[in-house]
Order: C-alpha cells, then structure tokens, then sequence
C-alpha cells in the first residue's frame, strides 16, 4: 500500500477536513469514495477511525431539512457519539437485566433505562 | 438493502454495526432482537437529536457549515458532556491524520524533485521490491 507519490492531493480535502468555513462547495466532500467500502487512500483512514459508516450518518443527518452543511470532522464526531451513545445505553440496560437476574437483555430493560435517565428522554418518542 | 425503496426516512445504521458495538460493550450477554432493534431505532433518533442542536448552535453563529465545536456544544447541552472527552480525542487523531496527510503532499511539492524522477523512484522500488519478496 504506496502512499508514496501521493501528489494529486486536492486541496478541497483539507478544507473540509479541517472543517474550515463557507468554501465548502456544497457538496462538503463526500470522499471520492464511499467510506464504509473501506478501499483504498484516504477512505481508508476514516474507516479505521469510526466504527460507524460516515456516509450513513451524513444521510440520516441530511433528512432533516434543517440542518445546514457539516464539516467531515463533525460527521466524524458525531460518529464517536453514536458509539458511546450505544455503549452508554447497552450498559445502563444491563443493569436492569441483572436486576431481573436474566442473562439475556431484552427490550424492557432498554425501555426501563430509558425512561430512567433523564438523557434519554429524547427517545421515548421511540418506544411503542 | 440500502434505499431500495427509495424512501429516505427509512435510513438506520447497519444492524451488524450496531450488533457488533453490542458485542463489543457486554462481551458474554445474550440480546434480544427487538432489543437490537430498538437500539438501532435510537441511534436514529440520537444522530438526529445531536445534529439538529449543532445546527441550531451553527445558525447562532456566523458560520454556514456544521463545525466540530458546534457538534461538541450540542453534546454539551443535551447532558452528554461526558462523551466529550472522547469525542475530542478523535476529533485530534483526525486532524492529525489529515495534518499528515497535508503535509505529506507539501514535502514532495517542496523536494523540487520532478513528479517524473520521483515516479520512476518509485517504480524503481516497487520493482525491488516485488523481487524479494516474491
């Protein structure tokens, strides 16, 4: 895998990765490839830093009608969220699982962390 | 699977992602698949909480682009600043890698060495290596 003459290194990366304003051509860069294929140059970074695809999270982000542009590293952090959002409620809902002294967690134990924890109060919108 | 139904709504994060996150928090615990569920729908629904506060922090601001700072405020003000630390942590490696990157490519512009010389010592490397290693 030669990184070696890279040269054709378009500027545009740098701004959005730097997540600079205003010159983001509409379109902020989506990687010339998908992220999550995971392929070769500079995708390949990316996925090694998020376990999550960061287009997937782009488009859910973009079906909002509000929300403006965003910068590859906000996708990026918001990614890194996600992750310690599912780690943050896997475990706060074992401990309701353990409570009940079952092995396997079920869906109530989410509900019970949910309604719970005041953070999560965003998401009882959720539960049937 | 993606949008065949073409309905954007319909957007989640692959199930094997999430499963495997889960996996990875309580290594010996068996979960539920409408468990599962569930916290694939919450994802959804917490990527959209977050990017519409850092939306509305970017409008407050003068900038027109969702930043990093804006993302890391919204976290703030939903009762997740406990992530920030994290957050912030990869937030630095990216900006190393990219940084990296920037100025992997400003050296050659630099060296003053012509893209040709510098492509045939490259091909003269590939090509020794590719014999020892073969």
């Amino acid at each position: 895998m030669a990184a070696a003459v890279e040269a054709p290194v378009p500027a545009e990366q740098d701004s959005a990765l730097c997540g600079s304003e205003g010159e983001t051509r509409g379109a902020e860069v989506e990687e010339k490839s998908q992220p999550q294929t995971g392929s070769t140059g500079p995708a390949v970074a990316h996925s090694r830093l998020s376990k999550l695809p960061l287009a997937r999270i782009k488009a859910l982000m973009k079906t909002d009608p509000d929300v403006s542009l965003a910068s590859q590293e906000s996708v990026f952090i918001i990614a890194k969220a996600t992750e310690l959002f599912v780690e943050m409620i896997a475990k706060d809902a074992l401990v309701y699982a353990q409570q009940g002294k079952r092995k396997t967690l079920q869906r109530k134990d989410l509900d019970n962390a949910i309604e719970a924890i005041d953070e999560f109060a965003f998401l009882e919108g959720t539960l049937d | 699977m993606a949008s065949s139904s073409g309905n954007d709504d319909d957007l989640t994060i692959p199930r094997a992602a999430i499963n495997k996150m889960i996996k990875e928090t309580l290594p010996n615990v068996r979960v539920a698949n409408d468990a599962r569920e569930l916290v694939v729908n919450c994802c959804t629904e917490f990527i959209h909480l977050i990017s519409s506060e850092a939306n509305e922090i970017c409008n407050k601001s003068d900038k027109k682009t969702i930043s990093p700072e804006h993302v890391i405020n919204a976290l703030e003000s939903l009762g997740f600043a406990s992530y920030i630390t994290e957050v912030k942590d990869v937030l630095q490696e990216c900006k190393t890698v990219a940084l990296k990157r920037r100025k992997a490519s400003s050296r050659l512009e630099n060296l003053g060495i012509p893209e040709e010389e510098l492509l045939r010592q490259q091909q003269e490397l590939f090509a020794k290596y590719s014999c020892s290693s073969s």
